[in-house]
């Protein structure tokens, strides 16, 4: 059979002869202190889960999610409901003047739309109610669009609406007292009028396509009949046509006396605004940001969401969508079409009041971070305990290693003295069971001898002979003080060195005298003497 | 060497600076915010959004800022809202960390110790990348750099293309006249009888030619064109020849019909066709696009086009250099460290130039200016900033820039020439439609008039 290879070979050849033979004792106490180390090692992890120690993050983390979300749906559901009340108010009062100012043309509001030429008069004297809205609230503009456009006879006609859209562009931080006015949209001649800027945006009429803020609003009112309370409607955030930025849009129907529904008006949220208000407050989580948006089959919106947040963790691409995993120690999970996962927690926004024609559309506030981050976090959060862990565990098979070798190595020394013959060389070794052995089998060699000794010596004395025989018979303990006795020592000495009382060497003395039939230390010596002289005669011969 | 590994080292050299002047005492795990209002509105907002979130998520995630836009206003509004802090008023807001301004404001805010200057955040070797004469402007009474210049813009004439065409071939004027201001003054006046000959039965009806945003800048340069000082720190030269000159190629169209004299930007005219040509801000570019509107809501698909400032008659090529900057507010050492490094990222060439290549603005590294323009002027699609940022180049090779002083009294002064310059053409063109005088009989009373005010 050829040879192993070297380093594999030495492997192979120690397990075949450790499956013969066994593993060491210095092996077997190493396993034993490894067994004892993992044991100590599970239950401190046990301990360190059981007390959440690994979950501290995550659960200071739950309670940054709960704070943020609790204050900004708070909010959210404040300002916006303040805003629906507003924008009812000011559909009720543009409604009203318009009837009126319309009332002066000698018109019926049914008239307006065949009527063009008084689209410009009409809006003008509505710019006053418009400003004083946005001055009030807080908005980042105000619109009224009419249903009529001002040249019907135009291809784009059927798109167009006449209106006003007043911006303000300084809604949050600065001083709501002196705003900053611009048009985004409306006749020129009213901005001249007003003294208002246009901003590069501008139109001079509002574009409606089916399904927007326009239609859904003015659909809202035709198909029921309730109260105007119950008409306003929620534009989710997007961008409007030829618009800069994306917003969310308060629409409240203008419904004249005779049902006529004139337009429609209310107030703009600007993502710009919806920032400002709601990123998240300095945290660790410097990612995280809010959202609000359309919930729609367990899946929010986010190409339709405003969001507030210093980075762009938000997903990205208009038409991203969100779907809710079930929570996990009461942090959700969501995951975008492109794979994208985001821990977080939402929470159902209420916008619209009972019985409302609107109350079907579901929204949804939500504080997120890219699970990225928080798996980053949560890492580096727990990394010095693991490191800890770590160490300790190399420390502990280390010094597995050192006790099992530290342990065995009196043992070894021991039986290799046993096996090489100087079991007299022994020193103590302060482990009892060992140097009990060790002196026992010195004993047994020397007694061993004595008898070698004692047949020799059978001639000379019967009274030795007896002596020699009844040597055999003292107990261990008897036959170590008898020992230190032939070497010489005093039994104050022996006192010491076998670390025994002075009582308990006069009782070994008392048994050692009778077995072995002295009356005496100076009698047990005589014979010792005897014994030694005789020992010492047959190696003089021998030499 | 191409000129993208010219960008890389030079990005990574102002990395290296941005990493080896730090201070140290911010952490990135506990990141300073720092506010910021700018002008920046519109398409720029968009542009300016982009970039911040860029610096948030590398350099600021990093080393521990965060740049949070508070508010995008207008140069006037801001300024308006600065003013009310460094007065101490009652409601006022508090004062961001980082805010656009021009001198003139910045001369204020570091009068009342609002703002910090730079010069100390900035080595000789890292000062020598910018344009010289932009940091120059930046610098205040006591020499020290107080507005970092980010962008900065120009004034040039905006053309509605299609419509002087139109006007050109039936009056036979060319776009050779709009050179000089004379011959915008002449063309004005045609373009005024012309419009007016379109509807014979309704009389009085022509249409402005031109209009200028700021008649004040156009009085500064045009002296300065001629060799003239126009603005002393305590009065406007009005009496000298030079601006009898530019007085005379002024108000005269404007008294004909051939000027419109408005409270309203240049742009808004432009975009309801109510003139077709106009003196402006580079960065207006961004209120033209490529239709106009009537007023019966009808629309006109034009071009617009970008000629470099109009000289008047026998004057030196000058034009104004415009744009304010970023100042630095006075807070914590690590506030204003934070602020100066996001200053320092943004002018890179890299950022600086896809700033300006969706603004208008002009970059304000030499190297930007120098080795990526052209490079920029290829890649745009806009083709109107495309049009611009060729005639800013063309300007920038034969003009000479005036930098405004920053007299106290040159805000003050701006406004009340701005008033009664427009006050003395809105009564003398009321004087010639009502009493059918002589415009130039007319000119000749208002300027004895408007020189003293």
């Amino acid at each position: 059979m050829a040879k192993p290879a070297n380093s594999f070979g030495k492997v192979l050849t120690r397990v075949q002869l450790l499956g013969k033979v066994g593993p060491s004792l210095q092996r077997r106490s190493f396993v034993f202190f490894l067994f004892f180390l993992i044991a100590v090692m599970s239950g401190l992890l046990l301990i360190l889960f059981s007390t959440g120690v690994f979950s501290v993050e995550r659960n200071k983390f739950r309670v940054f999610l709960q704070n943020e979300l609790g204050h900004a749906a708070q909010s959210v559901e404040q300002e916006y409901g303040v805003l629906s009340i507003e924008g009812v108010l000011l559909a009720e009062r543009l409604s009203k003047q318009i009837e009126i100012t319309l009332d002066n043309f000698g018109l019926d509001p049914a008239d307006l739309k065949n009527n063009p030429q008084y689209l410009e008069p009409l809006l003008g004297q509505t710019v006053g109610l418009l400003k004083a809205a946005l001055e009030k609230n807080k908005s980042s503009g105000v619109f009224l669009t009419l249903n009529a456009t001002v040249n019907p006879a135009l291809i784009t006609a059927e798109s167009s609406r006449a209106g006003l859209f007043l911006k303000n562009m300084e809604p949050n931080v600065i001083n709501i007292t002196f705003p900053t006015i611009r048009l985004l949209k409306g006749p020129i001649s009213i901005a001249r009028q007003e003294d208002l800027d246009l901003l590069p945006q501008w139109q001079m009429e509002f574009s409606v396509q089916p399904g927007d803020f326009f239609f859904t609003t003015i659909n809202g009112a035709t198909e029921s009949d309730l109260p105007l309370s119950r008409l306003y409607y929620w534009d989710p955030g997007c961008l409007m046509t030829d618009c800069y930025n994306k917003a969310m849009l308060l629409c409240a129907p203008l419904i004249a006396s005779n049902g006529t529904i004139i337009g429609v008006c209310g107030f703009e949220v600007s993502a710009m605004l919806f920032k400002l208000q709601y990123t998240p407050a300095s945290s660790p989580y410097i990612r995280a940001f809010t959202m609000l948006a359309p919930l729609v089959d367990n899946t929010l919106d986010a190409s339709r969401a405003l969001y507030a947040g210093h980075f762009a963790a938000a997903p990205s691409g208009d038409d991203g969508f969100l779907s809710i995993k079930n929570p996990v120690e009461g942090i959700a999970s969501y995951e975008s079409r492109e794979g994208i996962l985001y821990s977080g927690l939402h929470q159902d926004i209420n916008l619209y009041p009972k019985g409302s024609a609107f109350s079907g559309n579901q929204w949804a506030l939500a504080v997120l971070i890219p699970n990225q981050d928080l798996a980053i976090k949560f890492i580096r959060q727990n990394r010095p305990i693991q490191i800890l862990l770590l160490a300790l565990f190399i420390f502990g098979v280390g010094a597995a290693a050192l006790l099992s070798r530290r342990h065995v190595a009196p043992v070894v020394d021991a039986l290799r003295k046993v096996k090489t013959g100087k079991v007299t060389h022994h020193k103590k070794t302060n482990i009892q069971e060992i140097d009990d052995l060790m002196a026992f089998l010195a004993t047994q060699d020397e007694s061993d001898a004595l008898v070698v000794q004692t047949e020799e010596m059978a001639q000379i004395s019967p009274l030795v002979q007896s002596f020699v025989k009844n040597v055999k018979t003292l107990s261990p303990a008897e036959r170590s003080v008898f020992d230190l006795y032939l070497q010489g020592y005093t039994a104050k000495e022996i006192t010491e060195k076998l670390c025994i009382s002075i009582n308990t060497i006069k009782t070994h003395n008392k048994r050692i005298y009778n077995k072995l039939n002295v009356s005496s230390r100076k009698e047990l010596l005589l014979y010792v003497k005897m014994i030694q002289e005789r020992k010492d005669k047959t190696a003089d011969d021998a030499n | 060497m191409s000129k993208k590994l010219i960008q890389i080292l030079f990005g990574l050299i102002m990395l290296l600076s941005i990493a080896g002047c730090g201070n140290g005492k911010l952490d990135p795990k506990n990141p300073v915010t720092i506010t910021m209002w700018h002008n920046y509105g519109g398409q720029m907002q968009s542009a300016m959004d982009e970039l911040i979130e860029e610096f948030n998520s590398s350099i600021g995630k990093q080393k521990g800022i965060i740049v949070s836009v508070t508010s995008v206003s207008a140069s006037r509004d801001i300024q308006e809202k600065l003013f009310m802090i460094a007065a101490g008023d009652p409601g006022a807001p508090a004062m961001p960390d980082l805010v656009t301004a021009y001198p003139k404001t910045a001369l204020f805010l570091s009068r009342h110790g609002l703002i910090v200057p730079l010069d100390d955040h900035f080595t000789d070797r890292e000062m020598k990348v910018y344009l010289p004469q932009f940091i120059e402007e930046g610098r205040l009474y006591d020499g020290k750099l107080y507005v970092f210049p980010i962008a900065k813009s120009t004034e040039v004439l905006f053309l509605n293309q299609t419509l002087f065409e139109r006007f050109s071939t039936a009056t036979g004027i060319t776009m050779d006249s709009l050179a000089t201001f004379e011959g915008i003054a002449q063309a004005a006046v045609k373009y005024y009888e012309w419009t007016d000959s379109l509807t014979p039965h309704v009389a009085d009806d022509g249409k402005a030619f031109f209009t200028a945003d700021s008649w004040f800048n156009m009085a500064q340069v045009g002296i300065a064109q001629l060799g003239g000082e126009f603005v002393t720190p305590d009065h406007l030269n009005t009496v000298s020849e030079d601006y009898r000159q530019i007085w005379d190629a002024t108000i005269l169209p404007a008294l004909t019909g051939g000027y419109a004299i408005t409270g309203s930007y240049s742009s808004d005219l432009m975009r309801t066709g109510e003139i077709i040509c106009s003196i402006g801000s580079t960065a207006g570019i961004l209120f033209y696009g490529d239709r106009i509107t009537y007023p019966d809501n009808t629309t006109e698909a034009v071009a617009f086009s970008t000629l470099p400032y109009p000289v008047f008659a026998g004057g030196k090529k000058v034009a104004i250099q415009r744009g304010g900057g970023l100042c630095v507010a006075r807070s914590t050492p690590e506030k204003e460290y934070a602020a100066t490094l996001f200053l320092k990222w943004l002018v890179q060439p890299r950022q600086n130039m896809r700033f300006v290549s969706s603004t208008g603005y002009l970059p304000v590294t030499k190297a930007a200016f120098e080795k990526f323009m052209e490079q920029e002027i290829a890649r745009v699609e806009n083709t109107n900033i495309k049009e611009l940022l060729k005639t800013v180049m063309q300007m920038y090779a034969e003009y000479a820039f005036l930098i405004p002083p920053n007299y106290d009294s040159l805000d003050e002064l701006s406004k009340a020439y701005e008033t009664k310059f427009k006050q003395a053409a809105l009564e003398g063109r009321a004087i010639v439609l009502r009493e059918n005088q002589e415009a130039s009989i007319i000119s000749e009373n208002l300027y004895r008039t408007f020189i003293g005010f």
